[in-house]
Formats: structure tokens, C-alpha cells, sequence
């Protein structure tokens, strides 16, 4: 049997829903503190963690 | 969050948008269409991000972040291990999201380094940096695009005459990127990020399994603890993540792509893609970022550390290139 990319492309899906379920259970999401659904314009400040972060600055 | 990463896993996967490969074809054919693209889609994310940063700062950041010896290790390293792996931060995840086994592989390391990599990251930094530094205003946004332009003149002087021209799916892509990349930042309030997501899955896994990660400065912080415990569909770069996988795949899998046979991957070049990608992810946080956070969103919103990345890991992809065969890897 010859093994194809739908064997990998299935398994990384696999991967990111096992995941997504793990983080469910784990947390389940609550609408009433989730950030505004557009930053621009909102008038909070944006506080997502990104790839520049700093030790100190996490801290928002 | 989701719909803007499933166009950018969808878009770089039909366009075949990259960043590893373009490098690649410029260092060993003088091929500079990929990098003229790159260079596009900074542009115009220049443009209008800039000046936006500058009028609704607090709502809208910039991929701000100080350049260090730790900065310049970690670009270095990373160019070298893209090159190995033959996929960036991206492009790992878009490539395993199609179907390709050695990013399949390289994608958990990838996720494992970035989040060693934050959780020593304070210990790099104290290494010396210099304060972050930023671009601004319209002289920031022209100087950006002056500097961009210079770097596209120098590539067509460099490049086999016969390449000189920019094809018009990498146009369109470009494009479809930089709107993309704008529309990230005006939802989330930050710049089109990948690696700070895939640390923060492992460091999740770690806190909920009861693991101690009183030893990290940077996972101990008061914000990294708020968002490791939220859901993770309150982070804006695993929404996008998440959506590039899917992305890549859907398009992958409309194209029929996926039926095709798997390479024959020797157990070297499973140890190589594993120990690479480990290395791209410690290597990009060490760097602020890889090739969309510090590269592509740092130029493009006016950091000087994503010059200095571009450099460094462009340094990189030489060493890697060369390492390649040396590995028995193909050129």
C-alpha cells in the first residue's frame, strides 16, 4: 500500500482538533471576557501576546 | 481570527507565497521573483500600517522589539535551520496543514523550541540589547519604502538577467497578503505573528499536566499566565495558526494534491527535521520573531530589529544551503 499526503495532511488536522478539544475541556471559552472583536477603533488597548514580547512587558 | 488565517494558509498555499524557498532561489539560481514578492507585500502593509500605528496607538502595536546579540544569534540560527527543513514559520505550518512529512515532523519541535525558547528567554536578553526602536510617521513609512526599494534594486542587479521579472500569481499573492496582514492588525490590534502561538500550545500542555514553570521570567509573567489560562481561542496568533493549517489544507485537498505518495524520509532526515525545527522555534524567540513576526510584520510596521532579522537569517540561509548535502539532504 502506498502511503500519501493524506495520511499527513490528516494527522496535523488531527493534531490542531485534538488540541482545540483539549483546550475546551481544559478552559472552556467565555464570551463575556473575550477581547473586542475589532481592536481598531475599540478604544482598549491591544494586550494579545505576540511573537516580540518581552518578559517584562507581558505583564499588561 | 480564523477566517484571516484560513486566507493566509489558503493563499500561500494556492499561490505558492513562501519565504525559505524564495531565499533559496535567489542564493543558488539568482532567481529574485520570490523576494521582489516578499518585498511587495511589506510595502503595502508599510503604507497603511505605519501611519495607522502612529494615529491609534494602544489599539494598533507594532512588532516592537530591541536588537541584541541574542536577536542576531536567533535570526542566524533560524536561516540556517529553515533552510534545512526547507520551510519557515509559515511555511511549516502551511506545508504540514498540504500534507508534507517533513514539516509534519518538524511542526511539534517547532512548538516544543519556541516554548524552551521564551522560557529562557530573559537569561538571552540579559546577554545586551539595545532599547527597541521604531519607525514612525510618514518619514518612517518613506524611509521603509526607500530602504525596501533599495533592497529590490540591488536584488535585480545581482540577478541572471534572464529572471528579472516578478510573475503575476506572486503579484496577486502579494497582495492578497498584505491585505490580509492589514486586516490582522486591525482586528487583533498586532501585527501577523506565528511563533509566540505555537510556544503558548506547548506551555498549556505543560501548566495542565502540572509541570513546574516557576523557572521562566517569561512564562510566570502575569500576562503569559492570563492567556495560558484562557481559552485558546482568545489568542490571536493561534486563531491565525490554526487557520493556516486548515487553510493549506482545504486547498490541498481541492487540488487533489494530497493523493499523492509520501517521500521515502531516511531516519537521518527524520533526527535533521526534528532537531531543525526545535532549532527555528528556540531561535525564533530568541529573535523576536521569525519570518512573518520579525521579518514581515517588524519591517512592515517599522521595527529596526526586522532589518536586522532580514540580514542575519538571510546569513543564515547561506550556511544552511551549504549544510544541506553535507547532511545528505538534497541541494
Amino acid at each position: 500500500m502506498t502511503l500519501t499526503r493524506y495520511l499527513t495532511a490528516s494527522i496535523a488536522i488531527t493534531l490542531v482538533v485534538s488540541f482545540l478539544i483539549f483546550d475546551l475541556i481544559m478552559i472552556p471559552p467565555n464570551p463575556y471576557v473575550a477581547p473586542s472583536a475589532i481592536s481598531l477603533g475599540s478604544g482598549e488597548v491591544a494586550a494579545g501576546g505576540f511573537c516580540g514580547d518581552l518578559p517584562v512587558t507581558t505583564n499588561k | 481570527m480564523i477566517a484571516i488565517g484560513l486566507g493566509f494558509g489558503a493563499t500561500l498555499e494556492a499561490l505558492r507565497f513562501g519565504f525559505a524557498g524564495p531565499w533559496r532561489a535567489m542564493i543558488l539560481r539568482r532567481d529574485p521573483s520570490g523576494i521582489w514578492a516578499q518585498l511587495l507585500a511589506i510595502g503595502i502593509v508599510a503604507l497603511f500600517a505605519i501611519p495607522l500605528i502612529n494615529s491609534n496607538s494602544g489599539e494598533v502595536n507594532a512588532a516592537a522589539a530591541p536588537i541584541g546579540y541574542a536577536m542576531v544569534l536567533g535570526a542566524f540560527v533560524f536561516g540556517v535551520a529553515m533552510q534545512i527543513v526547507l520551510g519557515c514559520g509559515s511555511g511549516t505550518l502551511v506545508n504540514a496543514g498540504s500534507g508534507n512529512l517533513v514539516s509534519l515532523i518538524a511542526l511539534p519541535f517547532f512548538a516544543v523550541g519556541s516554548f524552551a525558547g521564551a522560557f529562557h528567554l530573559s537569561w538571552w536578553t540579559g546577554l545586551g540589547a539595545l532599547p527597541a526602536q521604531n519607525l514612525t510617521g510618514w518619514a518612517g513609512t518613506f524611509t521603509t519604502l526607500f530602504v525596501l526599494s533599495c533592497v529590490a534594486a540591488f536584488l535585480w542587479w545581482e540577478a541572471e538577467p534572464q529572471l528579472r521579472r516578478l510573475p503575476t500569481r506572486l503579484i496577486l499573492a502579494a497582495v492578497l497578503v498584505a491585505v490580509l496582514a492589514l486586516l490582522n492588525l486591525i482586528v487583533s490590534g498586532q501585527p501577523w505573528g506565528v511563533v509566540y502561538g505555537l510556544g503558548l500550545w506547548v506551555a498549556k500542555g505543560a501548566y495542565f499536566s502540572g509541570a513546574d514553570l516557576s523557572g521562566s521570567v517569561f512564562w510566570t509573567a502575569a500576562g503569559s499566565l492570563e492567556r495560558i489560562q484562557a481559552s485558546v481561542l482568545t489568542d490571536y496568533t493561534s486563531l491565525t495558526n490554526i487557520g493556516l493549517i486548515a487553510g493549506a489544507f482545504l486547498v490541498a485537498f481541492w487540488r487533489k494534491s494530497l493523493s499523492q505518495p509520501l517521500p521515502k524520509v531516511p531516519m537521518s532526515g527524520w533526527v535533521y527535521a526534528a532537531a531543525a525545527g526545535f532549532l527555528m522555534g528556540y531561535a525564533a524567540r530568541l529573535a523576536f520573531g521569525c519570518n512573518v513576526g520579525a521579518f514581515f510584520s517588524g519591517i512592515s510596521t517599522g521595527s529596526l530589529h526586522g532589518w536586522v532579522w532580514f540580514a542575519f537569517a538571510f546569513m543564515g540561509s547561506y550556511l544552511g544551503i551549504y549544510l544541506r548535502p553535507r547532511l545528505g539532504l538534497e541541494v
